[in-house]
């Protein structure tokens, strides 16, 4: 597999507080990876220190396979939105992409097509020359997010890219997000697990600069596995369902309006028996779903129990 | 792979534009040349002053313009001598004898104010880009280097700015309120002296850039730019009046690492003089520029 980023035993301390600590990553090349963690558990330290921000006290940096950050070595290849970074005021939209265009190694001729088509994508068009100053928060971190894709980069590190956008751009984003080009390596950090959930497809969980897990998200949130289901709340026996199906492992809600089973086998004959228990019990069914959400999996490597239809 | 000097090339340019744009620096650069044109003004008042004074206690009739007097004077024997004393170097006086007085008198402000312009400016401007995060999305992209260079190069490119407008500000008052001046000598003059301030100013661009690095906040890296101005004129001062043989040696070699040691070759028209003053300015410039890379080319930015 090659990688287009791997990190090991990557460490750093800010005074004596260690932000990483021993941190490992394996980012396939052309995956949209997601790292998620709770508040301080390294994940802007980790993309800073990829992208050269910020100098890790020890541990190994690979990009690309070829050595740690260097920007003259992957200059236009490995790209960056930092979380908290404000564009320069004054400037105007137009020119300060072009400036990082330029600046990356992008031809003269190709840049004001290049910044004219991005800025196209998250609806900014029509504010090209206007002053960083003039926009609104979501419409600066929409800039923010053109720049980190200029230049067609083979690995583009997004701290928190949705912050700040609102539902429709936050929507637009993913769709920019999912139409990449084959090969292009992304990875976002954030909060929002539901968003990395339904983007990403691996993820890796990061908690006090150590590793916790990281797989396929099919892996992490068990979709072989796993099938879930949201029901109206009604009375039914569930040692009934436990005979027609002996080798898996049931369990119910407190409150009977969700069910989830651990399964073996075929995932359509399982789903087929459940549905078919549920139907003759008269027990409606809303809703019908592979895996654990990402939340619970989450929840559950950082020690956090989580009930069935919580 | 795009060489080094072109990162520096792009960032200069980028910075320069941007720069011109920043409230704080157009603001400045207005009271600089807004500085210039009034000394000059308030320079020729008192030159009309002076001369009206002349011509009431000589008895005859006042000149309509100004300048005439000074003009004569400047080039009296008995003046000479005592500027040669006053200067105390014959070379000197007589290089600034050479200079119309209009354009001595705008050296002398521009010479006196840069530094002020450029403390007030520069740091700011750096610590902000670091402070604010800007600098995050251009360091993935340039070495540190070439950031670093090319804000000095940016820097000083505003610098020429402000002393163009200013020339072109104090040569139209001057000829405005002096028909009967020179201007073609005084432009050249002016301009002239604009050239040896941009190199005077370049050590103190050095000087802005590298104090810059070690900050993120630009109140906090002006305020200190300030202080070092400050603290380099009055080692200066002392270097020029404690000077001297056996161990006060000291104060020679110290002087040769401020700026203002190097500011009298600056007024020479000496070859040997002058070159030797630009190339130490120049090497100040970037050595203090260095002492604040070599903390900001390992620091988390």
């Amino acid at each position: 597999m090659n990688l287009a980023l791997e990190l090991t035993g990557v460490t750093k301390s800010y005074g004596r507080r260690k932000a990483l600590d021993g941190l490992n990553l394996r980012v396939p090349a052309g995956s949209l990876f997601g790292l998620v963690g709770s508040n301080g558990a390294g994940k802007t330290t980790a993309m800073s220190v990829v992208s050269g921000i910020v100098q890790p006290d020890g541990g190994v940096v690979d990009l690309l396979e070829s050595g740690a950050f260097d920007p003259v070595r992957h200059a236009g290849r490995v790209t960056v939105l930092p979380q908290d970074a404000l564009l320069p005021r004054e400037s105007r939209v137009r020119e300060i992409l072009g400036f990082y265009a330029e600046l990356q190694g992008v031809p003269p001729a190709d840049i004001g097509p290049m910044v004219g088509r991005l800025l196209q994508t998250v609806h900014l068009a029509d504010r090209a020359d206007s002053a960083i100053r003039t926009l609104s928060h979501g419409m600066a971190r929409r800039v923010t997010l053109v720049q980190a894709f200029l230049g067609d980069p083979d690995l583009v590190l997004l701290d928190e890219p949705m912050s700040g956008l609102d539902p429709r751009e936050a929507q637009n984003a993913r769709h920019f997000l999912a139409s990449r080009r084959a090969g292009q390596t992304v990875v976002i950090s954030s909060h929002n697990l539901h968003e990395i959930e339904r983007m990403c497809d691996r993820v890796a969980v990061v908690e006090k600069g150590r590793t916790l897990l990281q797989d396929t998200m099919d892996g992490i949130t068990g979709r072989r596995h796993v099938i879930r289901y949201r029901l109206m709340p009604a009375s039914w026996d569930l040692a009934k369902l436990e005979a027609r199906l002996p080798d898996m492992i049931l369990e119910r809600s407190p409150s009977g309006d969700a069910l989830e089973c651990r399964y073996r086998g075929d995932l359509a004959t399982v789903n087929a028996v459940i549905l078919g228990f549920l139907l003759e019990s008269k027990v409606g069914v809303l809703q019908v779903y592979p895996g654990d959400e990402l939340e619970h999996a989450y929840l559950n490597s950082t020690g956090v129990p989580v009930q069935p239809g919580a | 792979m795009m060489p080094w000097w072109k990162q520096t090339w792009i960032v200069a340019r980028h910075e320069l534009s941007d720069a011109v744009r920043s409230r704080r620096a157009a603001v400045m650069m207005v009271l600089y040349v807004a500085g210039a044109v009034t000394s000059i003004n308030g320079f020729i008042n008192v030159l009309q002053k002076l001369e009206l004074q002349i011509a009431q206690t000589l008895g005859v009739e006042a000149l309509s313009s100004a300048g005439a007097v000074t003009d004569t004077l400047w080039k009296s024997r008995p003046f000479r001598n005592m500027l040669m004393s006053l200067v105390g170097d014959r070379s000197v006086a007589m290089d600034l004898l050479s200079i119309p007085p209009i354009a001595l008198i705008y050296g002398w402000v521009a010479f006196t104010f840069v530094p002020m312009l450029v403390m007030l400016v520069t740091p700011a401007r750096v610590a902000e880009e670091i402070g604010s995060g800007a600098v995050r999305f251009v360091v993935p992209r340039c070495t540190r280097s070439a950031w670093c260079a090319g804000k000095v190069a940016g820097q000083s490119a505003l610098v020429i700015l402000a002393l163009i407008l200013s020339v072109a500000g104090a040569w139209t008052v001057a000829r405005l309120r002096l028909p009967g001046m020179d201007g073609w000598a005084v432009a050249q003059a002016m301009m002239m002296l604009a050239g040896k301030t941009w190199i005077y100013a370049f050590a103190f661009v050095g000087l802005a850039v590298g104090i810059a690095q070690f900050h993120r906040s630009p109140n906090q890296a002006t305020a200190l730019g300030f202080i070092a101005w400050m603290v380099l004129g009055i080692v200066g001062i002392m270097c020029h009046f404690y000077a001297g043989p056996g161990i006060r040696q000291i104060w020679l070699v110290i002087e040769l690492i401020i700026p203002q040691g190097h500011r009298m070759d600056l007024w020479r028209m000496d070859g040997a003089y002058l070159l030797s003053g630009c190339a130490f300015l120049a090497s100040l410039g970037m050595c203090y520029a260095a002492v604040g890379y070599a903390y900001f080319s390992r620091r988390d930015v």
